[in-house]
């Protein structure tokens, strides 16, 4: 009985960790841009920066609706280090200027150092976000 | 008792009325020699004698009151032979009546003892309408209804009624009035409306009524002229129920306004500028007669006016040709001038009528004409052949002799002038004459007849093709500006370019959104969500303006759960007035300033489906100039 207990447990563990894995968009870097450059360097990815506002309707539609995608999620988790740049906020003016967004949202990709690869403005869904990260 | 009340009633009603019956004997002296005239070419026109003073055989034959005098020629008594009228200009409901001066002669050779009585109806009731400065009952004797009896009909000053006596077996009915599109009654027209909309007082003003058929539908339209100039309305009614539509400018060939005189073009434009409509006759006591005069078989206009300064002239002469566009006139052409180029006749504001006057199958003018009196009865010739503009004394209605009673009579008067060191109120009861004799002076109506005979000319009606009617532009109380904003979002803020105290006004900033963009409105779902609501502010730069009531705002639309702003119609709006100062406020030293500035503040945030713009504040601040009119 105790036996059973345990394996039930253990179903439900794994049960929840496949469905975690299964419902895994992009996973956000909590962290300064600076750290997030240094983690890109260490695990060889690219940066990737959602410009956003408090007051931007598509930031929080794409946000809720596609960036929580697994199909998104894979692609971006494996090949970039995601930030999310509130661009109010912190250091999130600066990084505007930076990059000249004016515009929310505002997608970045960009080389460890910073160095812009490529800049979309607007709310990008599925198909267009996975062809954005090739 | 009530005998003798009535007998005082009569009394005060006669001392008011300016005129003393008894005093009809009394002969004017002192009469003007009158100059020589000559006739303008006019082809198929009558060639007019010289004026003949029409002179009763017993008592002078004049109109007292105001001294405006309209003539006009109706068998009275039924004995075959053309009775003479004269209507008589009197301030007020009624006074304004109509003399009937019976022919003791023939009806090809008219005369008059001098004596009178005033046109009753068939109730006995004294006809009369209701008149103001300065104009009075102007009897046009016409068969309105074509019902074989010859009608009675006159303008008036204001609100501008048609009155009609409609002729019958017995006599002349009791007065109605001739219903007129736009015409409502006891309603209080716009002072700032476009003169040619019947919403404006100008359009009713000053009414002066003659009849004539302008289209050739066979009923009778009406001639009006006065504060907006010359204009016709056409009977949209019937034989037996005429209805006068909407009044229309007369024009002339070339297109222009008929006019006496075109206004000076920077004087129209000064006056745009705050609001006001020009009178584009050149003339606002104008008097149309519509008649054949030249015998071309198409209608023709003459014209008298206030006849008050240099390059006036006593008739006007307009010549109608049939063009693609209806009838149309000819430039003016005095009938006649004076041999030397000098004032024609004496006195100012004559009134004519068209008549066979001896039945010799041309047509003669009779004119009525205001000549300035003192003492009475002693005719100045030195002001009657002057102009009264340049003596800058006033036209019959408000001449000296007949306010100073206001002032103290004649010693009051002079007191009065001795000690008003700015010299104002001489000159309001004198204008540039340097003598207390003039302060009795009235203006007396005496009447003339300009015999007609045949002209060896033939005219021959012309067939034209007309320029387009000038048309006349509504000054629009509204200055816009528009944004200079660079995204999605265009906005106009609109302000009106002149307040006046008391009047409620509007300012307003419109959005022009592109497509697919929306704003935020103010709602508790928006701002919970974090979005930015849109914000407007009206500010203004005097305290003496005063904002009515709260922000208009344009209606939200439901997008996804919150309230938007979008497509077309976005409109925020605030009413204001300017204050009126009170006397204490003048007292006090308030005074409104030349201008108010209108000061706006909006903020917007706009986002598509797609993305979203930062937030935008801008600052527009616009004039709006204090009109005293």
């Amino acid at each position: 009985m105790k036996k059973l207990k345990i394996v039930y447990l253990i179903g439900i563990v794994m049960f929840l960790a496949v469905s975690q894995v299964q419902a895994q968009g992009i996973e956000f870097f909590h962290g300064t841009f600076k750290e997030a450059q240094v983690k890109a360097q260490k695990e060889g990815k690219l940066l990737f920066m959602d410009f956003y506002t408090s007051w931007c309707g598509p930031c929080k539609v794409m946000a809720r609706n596609y960036f929580t995608l697994e199909s998104v999620g894979k692609v971006y988790n494996a090949k970039y280090i995601c930030l999310k740049v509130d661009a109010e906020k912190g250091e999130g003016p600066a990084l505007a200027k930076k990059y000249g967004v004016k515009v929310y949202p505002t997608l970045v990709y960009a080389k460890p150092d910073g160095t812009e690869i490529k800049q979309v403005k607007g709310l990008k869904k599925e198909q267009q976000l996975i062809e954005l990260a090739k | 008792m009530k005998l003798a009340i009535s007998i005082l009633l009569t009394f005060c009603l006669m001392a008011s009325y300016a005129q003393d019956r008894s005093e009809d004997g009394v002969k004017s002296t002192n009469f003007p020699k009158m100059r020589k005239l000559v006739n303008a070419d006019i082809p198929g026109a009558p060639v007019l004698g010289q004026p003949q003073y029409l002179e009763g055989t017993k008592n002078e034959i004049r109109v007292e009151k105001h001294g405006l005098i309209y003539p006009a020629f109706f068998d009275w008594n039924k004995d075959g032979k053309k009775d003479l009228l004269l209507g008589e200009f009197e301030t007020g409901d009624t006074g304004s009546f109509i003399k009937v001066y019976l022919n003791e002669g023939s009806d090809k050779k008219p005369k008059y003892s001098g004596e009178y009585f005033y046109a009753k109806d068939v109730n006995g009731d004294t006809i009369t309408n209701h008149q103001w400065c300065c104009i009075g009952i102007h009897p046009r004797i016409k068969d309105m209804d074509g019902d074989g009896y010859l009608d009675i009909l006159s303008g008036q000053y204001n609100p501008g009624k048609i009155s009609w006596w409609r002729g019958s077996e017995k006599g002349f009915q009791p007065r109605q009035f001739i219903d007129q599109e736009g015409y409502v009654d006891g309603k209080r027209y716009a002072q700032d409306r476009e003169s040619w909309s019947p919403e404006a007082w100008a359009y009713w003003n000053y009414t002066s009524a003659d009849f004539a058929d302008f289209n050739g539908d066979g009923l009778l339209d009406l001639f009006v002229g006065g504060t907006d100039g010359f204009r016709v309305a056409l009977n949209v009614g019937t034989k037996e129920k005429p209805k006068f539509g909407v009044r229309k400018y007369l024009h002339h060939v070339n297109g222009d306004v008929l006019h006496v005189e075109l206004p000076d073009k920077k004087q129209v434009e000064e006056a745009a500028k705050q609001g006001r409509y020009t009178n584009l006759a050149g003339v606002g006591k104008g008097y149309m007669t519509p008649v054949d005069w030249d015998g071309d078989g198409v209608l023709d206009l003459l014209v008298t006016h206030e006849y008050y300064k240099k390059g006036h002239n006593p008739i006007e002469f307009y010549r109608g040709v049939e063009t693609d566009k209806g009838l149309r006139f000819e430039q003016k052409k005095a009938l006649f001038t004076e041999v030397n180029g000098e004032k024609a006749m004496p006195g100012c504001q004559p009134m004519i009528t068209v008549v066979d006057y001896n039945n010799d199958g041309v047509n003669d003018i009779v004119m009525g004409i205001s000549i300035p009196t003192i003492n009475s009865y002693e005719v100045v010739p030195e002001v009657a052949w002057e102009w009264v503009k340049k003596l800058k004394i006033e036209m019959p209605g408000k001449d000296a002799g007949r306010t100073i009673k206001y002032s103290g009579g004649i010693e009051g008067t002079i007191k009065r002038i001795e000690s008003d060191t700015t010299g104002f109120f001489k000159q309001y009861v004198l204008g540039i004459l340097d003598d207390y004799k003039y302060l009795t002076m009235r203006h007396r109506g005496y009447s003339f007849v300009f015999y007609g005979k045949k002209n060896k000319k033939k005219a021959v009606a012309k067939k034209e093709a007309a320029a387009p009617a000038f048309q006349r532009k509504v000054i629009v109380n509204e200055q816009a500006k528009e944004s200079n904003t660079k995204g999605p979002v265009k906005y106009t803020v609109v302000a009106p370019q002149r307040i006046k105290s008391g009047k409620e006004m509007d300012v307003a900033v419109q959005f022009n959104l592109r497509k697919g963009w929306y704003l935020y409105a103010d709602h508790p779902a928006n701002t919970a969500a974090g979005f930015i609501p849109t914000e407007i502010s009206f500010d203004f730069s005097s305290e003496l303006v005063e904002k009515i009531g709260t922000l208009t705002l344009p209606v939200a639309k439901p997008k996804g759960g919150f309230q938007v702003y979008k497509d077309a119609g976005i409109t925020f709006a605030q009413k204001f007035k300017l204050k009126r100062l009170t006397r204490e406020d003048y007292q006090a030293g308030k005074r409104y300033p030349n201008a108010v500035k209108v000061k706006v503040r909006i903020y917007f945030q706009t986002c598509n489906n797609d993305m979203c713009l930062p937030p935008e504040e801008h600052v527009e601040e616009l004039d709006a100039v204090i009109s005293m009119f």
